[in-house]
C-alpha cells in the first residue's frame, strides 16, 4: 500500500511539471505508465492521474483549444487545483469535471476527452491481459463502448492469442449447437 | 441444452444484425442476470446504446435469450472470481484479472450443468483453457515477471474441467455452413461476416479468420 501510495504522488508531481510546461509528449507517457501501474494495483487514483494526463495532452494537440483564448485561463485554474491543499483523488475527480466541461464548451466532438481517454485506457488495460469488464469498471467506461474501441484494434492479433485449433473449436460448436 | 452467453458476444451479434442466428437454432441461449443488466439495462439509459438495447430487449421477450438467476451462480461466481483473482501475483501483491460478471456465465454453465459457454472476451477464455499461456500473454504484455500461484491453478483447472468455449464468430461459421441465411452463403460473406464480428469485439485473429475460410469455405 505504501509502495502505492509513493507511485501516486510520483505521478501526480509529474502530472503538474508536464502540464505547466506543456510537455504533451510526457503527459501522454504518464498516462500510460499510470494506467498499466492502476491495472495491476487496482487503484483508482492512477487510474484518475492517467485519464487526467491524457485529456490534458490531448487538448495540446487541438490548435482551437491550445490556441484558443481561455487555454490560459484554463490552465492557470487547473495548476492552482493541482497545487492545492486536497488530497489528490478529489483533486483529481474535479479536474475531470473541469476538463470534460471545457472540452464540451470549445471541443467538435460529442465524446469528451475524458470520455475518450476512458476508453482509451480501459482498452490498453485489456491490453494488457486483464479483463473486459474488469477494465470496464476500473476506468469507467461502458463495456458497449469498449468493446466498440478495442474492435479497432490489434489487440486479438497479439502472440499468446490463440488457446486452440479451428478445427478443434470448431467441432466443439458443431457438438454444442446441433450435432 | 442450454448455453450460457456473455455480454461480449450478444453485443458482437447484434451488433451486426446477428442475433437472428439465435432465433434457428435448436438451442436455447441463457444468460445470468448481470449479464442482462450489461446488454438491457446499462445502455438502455444511455443515448449511444439505447437502440441496441431495445434490439436485445426483444429477444428476451420472445424467450429466444432467457435469464437464469439462482443464489447458486452468485457464490459460485464469487468463488471463482476469489480464485482467479488470486492466480497471479507481481510483487506480492495479486493481479485483479476478472470481474464477477465474467465468472457468473461459468457459474451459469455449472448451474445448468452444461459444458458449453458462448464467450467473444479473451482473458476469460484463457482463463477457461489455458492459465499458463494467459501468464504468458500478461508477462510479454507487461514486461514484468509473474508469480502463478499453483495450488489457485489446479483448483481453477478443476473447476472449470469439462467447459468449452465458443464465440460469436464460431456461431456465425455455424449458420454459414449450415445455410441458415441463403445471403450468407459465399465465401465473401463467411469472410465479412468473421471480420464484422472481430471489428465488433469477437477475439479471433487474422489467421484464424482464415483457417475457417479454408476449412468451410
Amino acid at each position: 500500500m505504501d509502495n502505492i501510495r509513493q507511485l501516486v504522488d510520483k505521478y501526480f508531481a509529474e502530472l503538474i511539471t508536464y502540464f505547466r510546461n506543456d510537455q504533451e509528449v510526457e503527459l501522454r507517457d504518464l498516462s500510460n505508465r499510470a494506467i498499466e501501474s492502476a491495472a495491476l494495483n487496482q487503484d483508482k487514483t492512477l487510474v484518475d492521474i492517467s485519464l487526467v494526463s491524457y485529456a490534458l495532452a490531448k487538448f495540446m494537440t487541438k490548435p482551437h483549444l491550445f490556441k484558443s483564448d481561455q487555454w490560459s485561463k484554463f490552465k492557470a485554474h487547473i495548476l492552482h487545483e493541482l497545487e492545492g491543499k486536497k488530497d489528490s483523488k478529489t483533486i483529481l475527480d474535479e479536474i475531470i469535471e473541469d476538463v470534460s466541461s471545457f472540452d464540451v464548451n470549445l471541443g467538435n466532438y460529442a465524446r469528451d476527452a475524458i470520455e475518450k481517454a476512458r476508453i482509451k485506457q480501459a482498452s490498453r488495460t485489456y491490453a494488457l491481459g486483464i479483463s473486459l469488464k474488469r477494465a470496464s469498471e476500473l476506468t469507467g467506461v461502458s463495456l458497449s463502448a469498449l468493446l466498440d474501441y478495442v474492435g479497432a484494434t490489434k489487440i486479438h492479433d497479439r502472440p499468446y492469442t490463440k488457446t486452440k485449433s479451428v478445427t478443434e473449436r470448431y467441432r466443439m460448436t458443431k457438438k454444442a449447437l446441433g450435432e | 441444452m442450454r448455453i450460457p452467453c456473455d455480454s461480449s458476444s450478444l453485443i458482437s451479434l447484434s451488433d451486426n444484425c446477428l442475433l437472428r442466428i439465435l432465433e434457428n437454432s435448436k438451442k436455447k441461449f441463457v444468460i445470468p442476470k448481470r449479464v442482462k443488466m450489461e446488454i438491457f439495462d446499462a445502455p438502455f439509459s444511455t443515448k449511444r446504446f439505447k437502440l441496441r438495447a431495445i434490439q436485445i430487449n426483444s429477444y428476451l421477450k420472445r424467450g429466444v435469450i432467457e435469464v437464469v438467476d439462482d443464489p447458486f451462480i452468485h457464490e459460485y461466481a464469487e468463488k471463482i472470481t476469489d480464485l482467479v483473482n488470486s492466480l497471479l501475483s507481481y510483487g506480492g501483491d495479486h493481479v485483479k484479472i476478472i470481474h464477477q460478471g465474467e465468472a457468473e456465465v461459468i457459474a451459469c454453465a455449472k448451474y445448468l450443468n452444461e459444458g458449453t459457454v458462448v464467450i467473444d472476451e479473451r482473458t476469460s477464455r484463457h482463463l477457461i483453457e489455458d492459465t499458463d499461456l494467459l501468464k504468458r500473454y500478461m508477462e510479454s504484455r507487461t514486461g514484468l515477471k509473474l508469480d502463478i500461484n499453483g495450488t489457485a491453478q489446479k483448483k481453477l483447472a478443476k473447476e472449470l474441467d469439462g467447459i468449452s468455449v465458443i464465440r460469436s464468430a464460431e456461431i456465425f461459421a455455424y449458420a454459414y455452413e449450415k445455410q441458415i441465411f441463403p445471403q450468407y452463403s459465399s465465401k465473401g460473406a463467411l469472410e465479412a461476416g468473421l471480420y464484422a464480428l472481430k471489428f465488433s469485439g469477437c477475439s479471433i485473429t487474422d489467421e484464424e479468420i482464415k483457417d475457417y475460410i479454408e476449412l468451410l469455405g
